[in-house]
């Protein structure tokens, strides 16, 4: 798959906060990208940076492959739902998605139809978007967003607030986008759980650094549950290790690192003791993507 | 940039605060209409006038330019009015958070203000227009004292407050670009249109007069009393110097808000 969107160590600094340090994110064509983050990480800022909603203090980034000054036309290609949908609350859905569709051109009132069923939002007439619920609107900025039928969506925080029946909704939107529509997006959220059935790829940005990015595979492979071991003696548990039949293991500093049968710490202790080694600390790691993330960012109790 | 340009003409028609600042101009028409009344068509000044000589008659006749400046230059009504409706315009889709989807359109910002300032400079054109000629055929069927007269006095002072007008809603636009606030855009708007800083100018211009032994009157060049004290009768050099402050504080205050929205990042 070729490269979407490119960051080059872009950073945005307010006075002397960094409020994005050095990121270099990579979004394929056709994926989703998770933005995985604590408010405040800088999820919103970077995105707004690439939206061209805020200038980079120093690094650069490329949408479809062009570096620099990127053209209107390249510019039309993207998508934005940053923070709150922008929409004129006196207005119905309709006259919203025709106003930026005379921004941008179009003519075409049955492709703002189309639209507007597309997100289901068909029936809703002249209804002023101050009467919509929350879920009505992020699924109208999200329509706004597609006006331009664009090849990559920024959605930032889009099921903030939501209720599960909205975070359904967008969910099942974000998908069908995907898949019906195929268009790359980067989805932002502090709600790990949430972009952890969408997202294909992530970014954990934490304080402003990109703290790791790995596709979804990898960053599973990496939350596989591990079993801590430290002994009185590493060198013989090893033997003992090997015994029980267990061959997925290192050493890694002053202790063991089992990802084979991690959860039979029991046995593994039992089958120890009876060779005289004596287990000095032993713990299960790495069980969920959450565990992972606040590993990475130390330890946080909530996201 | 003129999708744009159709984008604004396109959500200004539609929001409410359009039709109720017009509401309120039209009704502000009557009130004024009854002030020229008491003031033009009242008994007390008919007998006035009927016992003047001809040379003093003008003094009791209601002319196209003082209609003109009646309604629109020294009317605080009007030129609130213009300054609210230039404020909501200009913050309309900041304040709605819509100019996310029209800014991240565009690499460079300068098409976007220049559209945005175009569809304003057209509303507020429009409304000069048809406004003025309502003020000046109500005047002229309403009023008896009306009289006919003084049409190129007339012609040269619609354009050049014209100009002047269009001066003062783009530094309007600029001071509302600035704040980024509709409240505080709308005070400066409001203070500017309602005369408060003519009087510090004139207090400013007096003191520059007296420290140099001069009848330089530095308030010409302040463009709130230079479009609120022209009048085409003043002759050619006022015409010009008029012209030229108007000029000079559009350009300035246009090159303000296209440099404050290349700096500025968009905060909505």
């Amino acid at each position: 798959m070729s490269i979407i969107l490119a960051t080059d160590r872009i950073t945005k600094a307010y006075g002397s906060k960094l409020a994005v340090n050095q990121v270099s994110i990579h979004v394929e064509r056709g994926e989703v990208y998770g933005l995985i983050g604590r408010n405040g990480a800088g999820k919103t800022t970077l995105l707004k940076m690439i939206a061209n909603l805020a200038t980079p203090t120093t690094g650069s980034f490329a949408i479809f492959d062009a570096y620099g000054n990127v053209s209107a036309e390249m510019r039309s290609k993207v998508g934005v739902l940053i923070e709150d949908p922008g929409v004129f609350q006196n207005l119905s859905a309709f006259q919203n998605l025709k106003a930026k569709a005379i921004a941008s051109g179009i003519k075409n009132d049955q492709y703002l139809n189309d639209l507007l069923a597309f997100v289901g939002l068909y029936g809703v007439g002249k209804k002023p978007v101050k009467n919509f619920s929350l879920g009505m609107r992020q699924r109208l900025g999200i329509a706004i967003a597609m006006v331009n039928e664009p090849e990559l969506l920024l959605l930032d925080e889009p099921i903030n607030g939501l209720d599960p029946q909205g975070i359904a909704e967008v969910r099942n939107l974000i998908h069908r986008l995907c898949t019906e529509k195929h268009i790359s997006i980067i989805i932002s959220s502090h709600i790990l759980e949430e972009l952890s059935r969408v997202a294909n790829r992530y970014g954990i940005i934490h304080n402003g650094i990109l703290m790791a990015e790995a596709t979804k595979d990898e960053l599973l492979s990496r939350c596989v549950p591990r079993l801590f071991l430290k002994t009185s003696d590493n060198n013989a548990a090893q033997i003992v290790i090997r015994e029980i039949g267990i061959n997925d293991f290192s050493v890694v500093g002053d202790h063991l690192e089992i990802r084979e049968r991690a959860t039979e710490g029991g046995a593994i202790s039992m089958a120890l003791a009876q060779k005289g080694i004596q287990t000095l600390e032993m713990r299960t790691e790495g069980q969920s993507l959450e565990d992972y993330y606040f590993h990475l960012t130390g330890g946080a109790t909530y996201v | 940039m003129f999708n744009i340009f159709k984008m604004h003409m396109y959500r200004v028609t539609r929001a409410t605060s359009t039709y109720v600042l017009l509401g309120v101009l039209a009704a502000s028409i009557f009130m004024s209409l009854g002030i020229l009344f008491i003031v033009y068509d009242n008994p007390l000044t008919s007998a006035i006038s009927l016992s003047m000589s001809g040379e003093s008659m003008d003094l009791f006749s209601l002319t196209p330019p003082t209609v003109h400046q009646f309604f629109i230059q020294t009317s605080n009504t009007y030129l609130i009015l213009v300054s609210i409706f230039s404020v909501i315009f200009a913050n309309c889709d900041f304040t709605r958070g819509f100019a996310k989807n029209t800014y991240s359109m565009f690499e460079s910002r300068r098409p976007l203000v220049f559209a945005k300032w175009l569809s304003l400079v057209t509303c507020v054109s429009i409304c000069y227009i048809v406004y003025s000629f309502i003020c000046l055929g109500l005047s002229a069927v309403c009023i008896k004292a009306f009289v006919s007269t003084k049409w190129t006095e007339y012609i040269v002072g619609f354009f050049v407050v014209y100009l002047c007008l269009i001066s003062l809603v783009t530094m309007v636009f600029w001071i509302t670009t600035l704040f980024k606030s509709p409240s505080g855009g709308m005070v400066i708007g409001i203070l500017i249109s309602s005369g408060t800083f003519v009087l510090v100018e004139l207090l400013i211009s007096g003191a520059v007069a007296r420290t140099f032994h001069t009848d330089f009157l530095l308030a010409n060049y302040f463009l709130d009393y230079a479009f609120m004290s022209y009048s085409a009768g003043m002759g050619t050099v006022a015409t010009v110097r008029t012209i030229f402050v108007a000029l000079a504080y559009m350009a300035l205050a246009l090159t303000m808000t296209v440099f404050l929205a290349d700096r500025k990042d968009v905060h909505v």
